[in-house]
């Protein structure tokens, strides 16, 4: 029996010091989906983190030590996040990710508890950070995305009857919408529709439009993410409706996805975190010079969030001065820092004061339509 | 709410209707002939998008005309039924229902898992409307959409050519005795791994050209909508008492209309609850579904 005792405290200290990673490289991890239907941001993320792990390495690493990154796929599954998260938790001091709100949510858990400074570069839903002391996020929250929509539709677009349909199944989508809409009202408008015309696996909205000719609405607001975006924009342009649509930070990647026609994403408005062909901003320029000689093409949003997520951790780690997560924590807490998406507050809610930019596309092109600071 | 409004949306409860029908009928086809529930059947629709998308540019090469990709997706397609047939089910024919039934729930995600890993699992906009990209047709106020009106055609012909082809043909008179009694059937000359080989064909048939359809009127695909696709229209099967060709087509238009039915009266979230409880409630009164007879054990 105490052979035995001893054989597993053996086995016990020798995995502790197995998963201990070496004490001259700090370990940062990335968690999102890189292959699947989110592939789009997910994959942009990863090689803005890519390209600013690289930077500060050359640039002679943190605190004197290289940076070493782990980049894990999830595919978009919650299951496989959380894998994820537990195979690279003992090797990394900061976590870049993940992608998505659902996702964000279900590793912030995981990394509360095991005390992992954790930055998403783009979940917006509120409750990834809320009553969390380890978790932060470089971008806005889906109630200000929302907000921000009703907002312009009232003023910018002089709407006074709106249709708002969502995700059922999908946080992030009801989030934006619920605050879509208690904005709305607010602010005046009426809102016709309230209903989640977007169930999955689901493509065909013929009903859903149907129903919407028969409304009479000045703007359509649909928070989805792009690849059902493409689908119901191209189908609603069809039915012969003109009038705009809008959306939130989802429908950035519309454009990528593989038959879509340009000349049908036409008068549609999201909210962004920012806009590459905008900005007088250097940094931001340099960004997308270093992106687009490493990766050729042209970086988005999720890319450059990625990228200041990557310079926030480092950030925090120089202020900190050591690798301990509660000086890490303690240093992002009051961080300050501008990036390329603009410039960034922290404070104790783990969520950043910064701007939104709302963009029009016009025939498949990207245009600034509005910056709100 | 306008009559209009009402007429459109029964419109497009039958063009949605009319995909299920289609899968349905290659669904309750091969039940008939081989007690199998083929659960790769909605699988094969999204081989036949696949092969469709892809072969447009081969086809544009090559200087044909486009429309032949509904050649080549249907002909693909039912090369791929008798393939699987003869892999996957034709060992296991004197096996016990439930391994066939495994079996066939493996060969879907084979299939689903495939396609994923070759072409990645992001969605396809299929907006190559060669033929469907038709103006509608428009009667007083009404907004009638062609492809609604081609696609419930298309389904409601092929399901008489199918009716009529089991009903007057040879080899449908051969797929019919083969269905009531396959001892029988081969005592009498009849090939069954011929018959066999032909039902799959014809149902896998049906499924691309559903494949085509599906893609005009959904605009996108990715590996995974075989899954959804293929419950709906086993619903409709059922519904429509599974082994009866009219049957099919009757579940699959209701299952169509009901969806649509629901979206505009309730909302978007009631569909799926209706819908299947609409199921339940048929199969409480008539259990072997609208049109199926009712069979009993032959002691």
């Amino acid at each position: 029996m105490k052979k035995f005792f001893v054989l597993v405290m053996l086995l016990v200290v020798g995995s502790a010091l197995v998963g201990c990673q070496k004490d001259d490289t700090i370990g940062f991890g990335v968690i999102g989906p890189f292959t699947g239907s989110l592939s789009s941001y997910g994959e942009a993320v990863r090689k803005g983190v890519v390209l600013a792990v690289e930077e500060i390495n050359r640039d002679g690493g943190v605190l004197g030590k290289q940076v070493v990154l782990y980049d894990e796929d999830d595919e978009g599954e919650g299951a496989q996040a959380l894998a994820a998260f537990g195979r690279i938790a003992n090797k990394i001091d900061v976590l870049i990710g993940e992608v998505t709100s659902g996702n964000s949510k279900i590793i912030a858990a995981e990394a509360e508890d095991n005390h992992t400074p954790m930055i998403s570069p783009s979940a917006t839903d509120a409750a990834v950070t809320e009553d969390r002391e380890y978790i932060f996020r470089a971008c806005f929250l889906d109630p200000d995305q929302g907000i921000a929509m009703a907002k312009f539709s009232a003023e910018d677009l002089e709407a006074t009857k709106v249709a708002v349909i969502y995700d059922t199944s999908d946080t992030y989508s009801k989030g934006v919408a619920e605050a879509y809409r208690g904005e709305a009202l607010r602010v005046g408008l009426e809102v016709v529709m309230f209903d989640g015309g977007f169930r999955p696996a689901d493509t065909d909205y013929s009903s859903l439009i149907t129903t919407l000719n028969g409304l009479d609405v000045d703007v359509v607001f649909a928070p989805v993410y792009y690849e059902q975006a493409s689908v119901f924009i191209t189908q609603f342009r069809n039915s012969g409706n003109e009038i705009p649509v809008l959306g939130a930070d989802g429908f950035d990647g519309i454009m990528t996805v593989s038959g879509v026609n340009p000349a049908k994403i036409d008068n549609v408005y999201f909210s962004n975190h920012y806009l590459a062909s905008d900005l007088d901003n250097t940094r931001l320029q340099a960004f997308i010079t270093a992106y687009q000689a490493k990766y050729e093409e042209t970086p988005n949003a999720f890319s450059a969030l990625g990228y200041d997520a990557t310079y926030i951790a480092a950030a925090a780690i120089r202020e900190a001065g050591n690798l301990d997560p509660i000086a890490i924590k303690d240093a992002l807490t009051v961080l300050t820092y501008v990036g390329v998406t603009g410039s960034f507050q922290f404070n104790e809610t783990g969520n950043p004061e910064k701007g939104i930019t709302i963009v029009k596309y016009v025939q498949g092109v990207m245009e600034k339509a509005k910056v709100l600071e | 709410m306008r009559l209009n409004t009402i007429i459109e949306q029964i419109m497009n409860g039958l063009q949605k209707g009319s995909v299920y029908a289609l899968v349905a009928l290659g669904y309750t086809m091969v039940y008939g002939i081989v007690k199998l529930i083929n659960f790769a059947h909605g699988d094969f629709i999204m081989v036949g998008a696949y092969t469709t998308i892809f072969s447009i540019p081969l086809l544009a090469s090559i200087g044909c005309p486009l429309w032949l990709s509904i050649i080549v997706a249907i002909l693909i397609c039912s090369l791929l039924g008798i393939l699987t047939e003869k892999v996957a089910y034709k060992p296991l024919r004197q096996s016990s229902r439930i391994t066939s039934l495994i079996t066939a729930i493996a060969i879907s995600l084979l299939l689903q898992n495939l396609f994923a890993k070759l072409f990645t699992s992001s969605a396809r906009m299929f907006t190559q409307v060669f033929i469907f990209d038709v103006p509608t047709i428009i009667i007083g106020t009404v907004k009638l959409h062609k492809v609604s009106i081609l696609t419930c055609a298309i389904s409601i012909v092929v399901m008489v050519c199918l009716q009529l082809f089991v009903k007057k043909t040879k080899m449908g008179k051969a797929m019919r005795a083969v269905s009531e009694n396959p001892d029988a059937a081969k005592l009498m000359g009849i090939s069954i791994n011929r018959v066999v080989s032909f039902t799959f064909a014809i149902g896998a048939g049906l499924a691309g050209l559903a494949a085509i359809i599906f893609c005009s009127y959904s605009m996108s695909f990715d590996p995974y909508v075989g899954g959804s696709l293929g419950i709906k229209a086993f619903v409709a099967a059922v519904l429509g008492g599974i082994g009866s060709i009219p049957g099919a087509m009757l579940g699959g238009f209701l299952i169509g209309l009901s969806e649509s039915m629901t979206q505009t009266f309730l909302s978007s979230e009631w569909v799926d609850i209706i819908v299947f409880s609409i199921l339940i409630f048929i199969l409480l009164f008539k259990p072997s579904g609208l049109m199926g007879k009712m069979t009993s054990e032959k002691v």
